[in-house]
């Protein structure tokens, strides 16, 4: 009796060893550093794909485990390739494929401004695209985004104004219906030569309350005051500029929950 | 005609009467979610120089 019960201990363990050394990405995946991040599952990930990514996939990559590896990669936010923004990409041996930035960048640094793209075509989305490229592997579903940051978000609208050359001001009004989580924007100015002397643009809100302004840099990413950018209420974003050849645009990211 | 070949009048009425109903009901339905897109914030836009876009954020399988 003692021997059959021995054995079958035995065995089970012996079972149980293969699903051990297989990649379970609810263990391995950096849930607790991740923020905004893009994720898809591929099909049937060989060791060919894997051994593709380790070579073209990152540009950094940081100690990682036997099933799974975590690097980073560098994207531009504008045409003329500045403005970089660092994503770090997660590969699992089950196939999971998780792009993201960290826990403390902004998620407004998904935001492309770079030309001819649309407003959903965001760097996070570029970026997933280019590295399932590298990888080589199909897609078993199309990509989805989520806010590790916001877990109760279900939503993100993105918002973009521009105010043209020769233009000075435009503004939009939005309610957030449900609950608020986050409101971001990212700030931008095409076509001036910066310096801390002079002010490009600035962004206002409700009642010309100041949020932020560019002056020696032609991206800014930051948050709006959560006390003032609330739910349920209208409020009026405020986009103004100097009366000259540039542009402003911002794009202001809302994380919500509707009811 | 005879009496047994004549149009039952009676219940081509009820057919007609149910249809209707059925029919009415199949219309409300299709047309109560037109429209109404609760996932969307309202933003009232001042000319079309601002543009929006939406989109889902799903928790991922291997969280859950």
């Amino acid at each position: 009796m003692k021997t059959k019960l021995a054995v079958s201990v035995l065995l089970a363990v012996f079972a149980a060893l293969p699903l051990a050394v297989v990649a379970d990405a609810t263990i391995t995946f950096p849930k607790d550093d991740a923020g905004m991040a893009a994720y898809v599952k591929l099909n049937q990930l060989s060791q060919v794909n894997f051994d593709n990514a380790c070579q073209s996939l990152f540009e950094n990559a940081a100690p990682s485990g036997q099933t799974y590896m975590i690097g980073t990669k560098n994207y531009s936010a504008t045409d003329d390739g500045t403005n970089k923004v660092e994503f770090h990409i997660y590969l699992g041996t089950d196939g999971w494929l998780v792009v993201y930035l960290l826990r403390n960048q902004n998620p407004s640094r998904i935001v492309n401004w770079q030309s001819g793209h649309p407003l959903s075509e965001t760097l996070l989305k570029i970026a997933t695209e280019d590295a399932i490229d590298k990888i080589g592997a199909s897609v078993a579903e199309t990509m989805k985004y989520y806010d590790f940051s916001n877990p109760d978000a279900t939503k993100m609208t993105l918002i973009r104004e521009t105010v043209e050359p020769g233009q000075t001001a435009d503004d939009f009004s939005v309610t957030v219906p449900g609950n608020l989580y986050r409101a971001s924007y990212s700030l931008a100015s095409f076509g001036g030569a910066y310096n801390s002397q002079t002010v490009f643009a600035s962004l206002y809100m409700d009642n010309n309350q100041f949020v932020d302004k560019i002056t020696d840099t032609p991206i800014i990413w930051g948050d709006y005051d959560e006390s003032i950018f609330t739910a349920q209420t209208s409020h009026t974003v405020i986009l103004n500029k100097r009366n000259d050849n540039t542009t402003a645009r911002v794009t202001t990211l809302l994380f919500y929950k509707p009811i | 005609m005879s009496e047994n070949k004549k149009i039952p009048v009676r219940l081509i009425v009820i057919i007609m009467i149910l249809t209707a109903l059925v029919g009415g009901f199949c219309l409300f339905a299709a047309n109560s979610g037109r429209g109404r897109d609760i996932g969307t914030p309202a933003v009232e836009e001042n000319n079309s120089s601002q543009t929006a876009n939406s989109l889902d954020l799903v928790k991922p399988e291997f969280l859950k």
